[in-house]
Protein backbone atom coordinates (compact mmCIF):
# COMPACT_ATOMS: atom_id res chain seq x y z
CA UNK A 1 0.00 0.00 0.00
CA UNK A 2 1.77 2.68 -1.13
CA UNK A 3 1.36 6.51 0.09
CA UNK A 4 2.37 7.89 -3.26
CA UNK A 5 -0.72 7.23 -4.99
CA UNK A 6 -2.46 9.35 -8.02
CA UNK A 7 -5.77 7.55 -7.32
CA UNK A 8 -5.83 8.60 -3.72
CA UNK A 9 -7.66 12.00 -4.20
CA UNK A 10 -11.37 11.23 -3.78
CA UNK A 11 -11.29 7.80 -1.10
CA UNK A 12 -14.47 5.24 -1.01
CA UNK A 13 -15.01 2.43 0.48
CA UNK A 14 -14.05 0.23 -2.68
CA UNK A 15 -10.42 0.01 -1.64
CA UNK A 16 -11.64 -1.48 1.78
CA UNK A 17 -14.13 -3.89 0.22
CA UNK A 18 -11.27 -4.96 -2.47
CA UNK A 19 -8.70 -6.13 0.29
CA UNK A 20 -11.50 -7.62 2.34
CA UNK A 21 -12.36 -9.38 -1.06
CA UNK A 22 -8.47 -10.45 -1.15
CA UNK A 23 -8.63 -11.98 2.38
CA UNK A 24 -11.81 -13.91 2.44
CA UNK A 25 -10.97 -15.25 -1.21
CA UNK A 26 -7.19 -15.86 -0.43
CA UNK A 27 -8.64 -18.16 2.82
CA UNK A 28 -11.15 -20.16 0.67
CA UNK A 29 -8.53 -20.60 -2.19
CA UNK A 30 -6.71 -22.68 -0.04
CA UNK A 31 -9.45 -24.68 2.13
CA UNK A 32 -11.04 -25.11 -1.52
CA UNK A 33 -7.51 -27.06 -2.78
CA UNK A 34 -6.98 -28.35 0.13
CA UNK A 35 -10.63 -30.17 -0.05
CA UNK A 36 -10.19 -30.99 -3.64
CA UNK A 37 -7.12 -32.75 -3.20
CA UNK A 38 -8.21 -34.57 -0.24
CA UNK A 39 -11.18 -35.16 -1.94
CA UNK A 40 -9.55 -36.52 -5.26
CA UNK A 41 -7.27 -38.63 -3.25
CA UNK A 42 -9.96 -40.11 -0.59
CA UNK A 43 -12.97 -40.20 -2.56
CA UNK A 44 -12.22 -40.54 -6.51
CA UNK A 45 -8.76 -41.77 -7.34
CA UNK A 46 -8.51 -43.59 -3.56
CA UNK A 47 -5.12 -43.44 -3.56
CA UNK A 48 -4.73 -44.40 -7.32
CA UNK A 49 -4.32 -41.26 -9.03
CA UNK A 50 -0.74 -40.00 -10.86
CA UNK A 51 0.51 -36.49 -9.39
CA UNK A 52 -0.10 -34.75 -12.56
CA UNK A 53 -4.30 -36.62 -12.40
CA UNK A 54 -4.66 -35.35 -8.98
CA UNK A 55 -3.57 -31.59 -9.38
CA UNK A 56 -5.97 -31.51 -12.51
CA UNK A 57 -8.58 -33.01 -10.93
CA UNK A 58 -8.12 -31.02 -7.53
CA UNK A 59 -8.35 -27.83 -9.82
CA UNK A 60 -10.89 -28.77 -12.49
CA UNK A 61 -12.62 -31.55 -11.10
CA UNK A 62 -15.18 -32.59 -13.80
CA UNK A 63 -15.41 -35.24 -16.63
CA UNK A 64 -12.34 -34.57 -18.73
CA UNK A 65 -10.14 -34.99 -15.94
CA UNK A 66 -11.14 -38.45 -14.57
CA UNK A 67 -13.47 -41.12 -16.68
CA UNK A 68 -14.14 -41.53 -12.94
CA UNK A 69 -16.48 -38.43 -12.48
CA UNK A 70 -19.07 -37.65 -14.52
CA UNK A 71 -20.07 -33.83 -15.21
CA UNK A 72 -22.26 -32.76 -12.76
CA UNK A 73 -23.47 -29.39 -11.46
CA UNK A 74 -22.23 -29.14 -8.14
CA UNK A 75 -18.59 -29.62 -9.54
CA UNK A 76 -19.38 -26.72 -12.50
CA UNK A 77 -20.48 -24.31 -10.26
CA UNK A 78 -17.17 -25.17 -7.65
CA UNK A 79 -14.88 -24.47 -10.72
CA UNK A 80 -16.67 -21.59 -11.99
CA UNK A 81 -16.41 -20.07 -8.17
CA UNK A 82 -12.91 -20.98 -7.95
CA UNK A 83 -12.18 -19.83 -11.10
CA UNK A 84 -13.72 -16.50 -11.10
CA UNK A 85 -12.22 -15.97 -7.86
CA UNK A 86 -9.16 -16.47 -8.83
CA UNK A 87 -9.07 -14.37 -11.78
CA UNK A 88 -10.75 -11.42 -9.57
CA UNK A 89 -8.24 -12.08 -6.94
CA UNK A 90 -5.18 -12.09 -9.91
CA UNK A 91 -6.99 -8.67 -12.09
CA UNK A 92 -6.85 -7.00 -8.55
CA UNK A 93 -3.34 -7.15 -7.90
CA UNK A 94 -3.12 -6.28 -10.60
CA UNK A 95 -4.98 -3.03 -10.69
CA UNK A 96 -2.96 -2.43 -6.79
CA UNK A 97 0.74 -2.72 -8.44
CA UNK A 98 -0.89 -0.23 -10.84
CA UNK A 99 -2.05 2.29 -8.45
CA UNK A 100 1.52 1.91 -6.74
CA UNK A 101 3.93 2.37 -9.76
CA UNK A 102 1.94 4.66 -12.13
CA UNK A 103 2.33 8.56 -11.16
CA UNK A 104 0.35 9.45 -14.23
CA UNK A 105 -2.69 9.84 -14.06
CA UNK A 106 -3.74 9.24 -17.35
CA UNK A 107 -1.49 6.29 -18.20
CA UNK A 108 -3.00 5.05 -14.81
CA UNK A 109 -6.76 5.82 -15.98
CA UNK A 110 -5.15 3.64 -19.29
CA UNK A 111 -4.02 0.63 -17.69
CA UNK A 112 -6.79 0.55 -15.31
CA UNK A 113 -9.01 0.47 -18.24
CA UNK A 114 -7.13 -2.46 -19.53
CA UNK A 115 -7.42 -4.63 -16.30
CA UNK A 116 -11.28 -4.03 -16.08
CA UNK A 117 -11.48 -4.96 -19.92
CA UNK A 118 -9.18 -8.68 -19.02
CA UNK A 119 -10.81 -9.24 -16.29
CA UNK A 120 -15.07 -9.12 -18.09
CA UNK A 121 -12.85 -11.21 -20.90
CA UNK A 122 -11.41 -13.80 -18.67
CA UNK A 123 -14.28 -13.86 -16.44
CA UNK A 124 -16.40 -14.63 -20.04
CA UNK A 125 -14.08 -17.00 -21.16
CA UNK A 126 -14.14 -18.76 -17.88
CA UNK A 127 -17.73 -19.35 -18.27
CA UNK A 128 -17.94 -21.10 -21.66
CA UNK A 129 -15.18 -23.35 -20.43
CA UNK A 130 -16.75 -23.84 -17.60
CA UNK A 131 -20.41 -24.26 -18.96
CA UNK A 132 -19.84 -25.87 -21.93
CA UNK A 133 -19.33 -29.80 -20.37
CA UNK B 1 -7.55 8.88 10.70
CA UNK B 2 -9.37 10.63 8.20
CA UNK B 3 -8.36 11.33 5.08
CA UNK B 4 -8.54 14.98 5.31
CA UNK B 5 -6.28 15.44 8.66
CA UNK B 6 -3.50 13.08 6.57
CA UNK B 7 -0.76 15.44 5.80
CA UNK B 8 1.38 13.00 3.11
CA UNK B 9 5.24 13.29 4.00
CA UNK B 10 7.70 14.38 1.46
CA UNK B 11 8.09 11.64 -0.54
CA UNK B 12 11.77 10.44 -1.25
CA UNK B 13 11.31 9.92 -4.86
CA UNK B 14 13.80 7.59 -6.96
CA UNK B 15 14.55 8.60 -10.59
CA UNK B 16 12.41 5.99 -11.88
CA UNK B 17 9.66 3.67 -10.35
CA UNK B 18 10.81 0.82 -11.36
CA UNK B 19 13.83 1.02 -9.23
CA UNK B 20 11.48 0.54 -6.05
CA UNK B 21 10.36 -2.05 -7.26
CA UNK B 22 12.58 -5.26 -6.07
CA UNK B 23 15.57 -2.76 -4.61
CA UNK B 24 15.36 -5.65 -1.37
CA UNK B 25 18.88 -4.21 -0.27
CA UNK B 26 19.71 -2.41 2.99
CA UNK B 27 15.79 -2.90 3.52
CA UNK B 28 15.80 -6.66 5.18
CA UNK B 29 13.51 -9.50 5.19
CA UNK B 30 10.05 -8.22 4.65
CA UNK B 31 10.82 -6.30 1.75
CA UNK B 32 11.99 -9.76 0.23
CA UNK B 33 8.42 -11.29 1.16
CA UNK B 34 7.43 -8.21 -0.15
CA UNK B 35 9.20 -8.55 -3.60
CA UNK B 36 8.65 -12.17 -3.59
CA UNK B 37 4.55 -12.22 -3.08
CA UNK B 38 4.38 -9.60 -5.86
CA UNK B 39 6.57 -11.58 -8.30
CA UNK B 40 4.69 -14.05 -7.51
CA UNK B 41 1.58 -12.60 -8.04
CA UNK B 42 2.45 -11.53 -11.62
CA UNK B 43 3.64 -14.81 -12.55
CA UNK B 44 0.19 -16.41 -11.64
CA UNK B 45 -1.98 -14.08 -13.90
CA UNK B 46 0.74 -14.92 -16.13
CA UNK B 47 -0.01 -18.83 -15.41
CA UNK B 48 -4.01 -17.91 -15.57
CA UNK B 49 -3.54 -16.53 -19.54
CA UNK B 50 -1.57 -20.57 -20.45
CA UNK B 51 -3.72 -22.31 -18.28
CA UNK B 52 -6.80 -20.44 -20.13
CA UNK B 53 -5.14 -21.70 -23.15
CA UNK B 54 -4.68 -24.94 -22.46
CA UNK B 55 -8.04 -25.56 -20.94
CA UNK B 56 -9.06 -24.44 -24.23
CA UNK B 57 -8.63 -27.76 -25.72
CA UNK B 58 -11.09 -28.93 -23.64
CA UNK B 59 -13.72 -27.14 -25.97
CA UNK B 60 -12.53 -28.87 -28.82
CA UNK B 61 -13.26 -33.01 -28.05
CA UNK B 62 -11.16 -35.27 -25.81
CA UNK B 63 -8.84 -36.09 -28.49
CA UNK B 64 -7.05 -32.70 -28.68
CA UNK B 65 -7.21 -32.56 -24.59
CA UNK B 66 -5.66 -35.85 -24.34
CA UNK B 67 -3.04 -34.64 -26.89
CA UNK B 68 -2.28 -31.53 -24.91
CA UNK B 69 -2.05 -34.06 -21.65
CA UNK B 70 0.44 -36.03 -23.15
CA UNK B 71 2.59 -32.91 -24.31
CA UNK B 72 2.18 -31.57 -20.66
CA UNK B 73 3.81 -34.68 -19.44
CA UNK B 74 7.12 -33.88 -21.30
CA UNK B 75 10.33 -33.37 -18.46
CA UNK B 76 10.38 -29.66 -19.11
CA UNK B 77 6.58 -28.98 -18.33
CA UNK B 78 7.00 -30.77 -15.29
CA UNK B 79 10.07 -29.13 -14.16
CA UNK B 80 7.45 -26.02 -15.05
CA UNK B 81 4.80 -27.32 -12.83
CA UNK B 82 7.00 -28.23 -9.93
CA UNK B 83 7.79 -24.48 -10.51
CA UNK B 84 4.33 -23.48 -10.44
CA UNK B 85 3.68 -25.37 -7.03
CA UNK B 86 5.98 -23.69 -5.70
CA UNK B 87 4.94 -20.17 -6.77
CA UNK B 88 1.58 -21.30 -5.26
CA UNK B 89 2.67 -22.60 -2.46
CA UNK B 90 4.93 -19.46 -1.35
CA UNK B 91 2.05 -16.81 -2.33
CA UNK B 92 -0.50 -18.81 -0.50
CA UNK B 93 1.77 -19.11 2.85
CA UNK B 94 3.05 -15.46 2.75
CA UNK B 95 -1.00 -14.93 2.13
CA UNK B 96 -1.56 -16.17 5.01
CA UNK B 97 1.47 -14.67 6.91
CA UNK B 98 -0.07 -11.08 5.80
CA UNK B 99 -3.33 -12.03 7.06
CA UNK B 100 -2.04 -12.39 10.22
CA UNK B 101 -0.11 -9.66 10.69
CA UNK B 102 -3.17 -7.38 9.12
CA UNK B 103 -4.81 -8.98 12.46
CA UNK B 104 -2.09 -8.18 14.65
CA UNK B 105 -1.09 -11.81 15.38
CA UNK B 106 2.50 -12.43 15.39
CA UNK B 107 3.30 -8.88 14.21
CA UNK B 108 6.84 -9.30 16.24
CA UNK B 109 7.71 -13.20 14.61
CA UNK B 110 6.96 -12.23 11.15
CA UNK B 111 11.04 -12.91 10.54
CA UNK B 112 10.24 -16.48 11.81
CA UNK B 113 7.38 -16.59 10.19
CA UNK B 114 8.92 -15.70 6.89
CA UNK B 115 11.73 -18.17 6.94
CA UNK B 116 8.96 -20.95 8.09
CA UNK B 117 6.88 -20.07 4.79
CA UNK B 118 10.42 -20.12 2.82
CA UNK B 119 11.38 -23.95 3.98
CA UNK B 120 7.64 -25.44 3.79
CA UNK B 121 7.88 -23.95 0.16
CA UNK B 122 10.76 -25.94 -0.42
CA UNK B 123 9.76 -28.78 1.25
CA UNK B 124 6.20 -29.13 0.02
CA UNK B 125 7.78 -28.41 -3.46
CA UNK B 126 10.57 -31.16 -3.13
CA UNK B 127 7.56 -33.55 -2.66
CA UNK B 128 5.74 -32.40 -5.60
CA UNK B 129 8.96 -33.09 -7.63
CA UNK B 130 9.17 -36.56 -6.49
CA UNK B 131 5.47 -36.95 -6.82
CA UNK B 132 5.34 -35.62 -10.20
CA UNK B 133 9.03 -37.29 -11.66
CA UNK B 134 8.06 -40.84 -9.95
Amino acid sequence: MSIYRASHKNPSKFELYAWFYVRVSGVLFLLMGAFDILYANLVVGRGGMTAGEQMRWAFFPISFHSSAIPSNAFWQIWSFLLVSMAITHGMNGLRVILDDYIRHPLWLKWWQAVVWLTWAAFLAMATWIVFSF
Amino acid sequence: MLAEEYKRPEPLLPKKNWERWFSVTKKGVGAWAFALHRLTGILLVLYLFLHFYVLRTLTQGAAAYDNMVQFMESPILILLEVGLVAVIIYHGLNGLRLMLMALNIGVRQHKIMFWTVIVLTVFVSLIAAILMFH
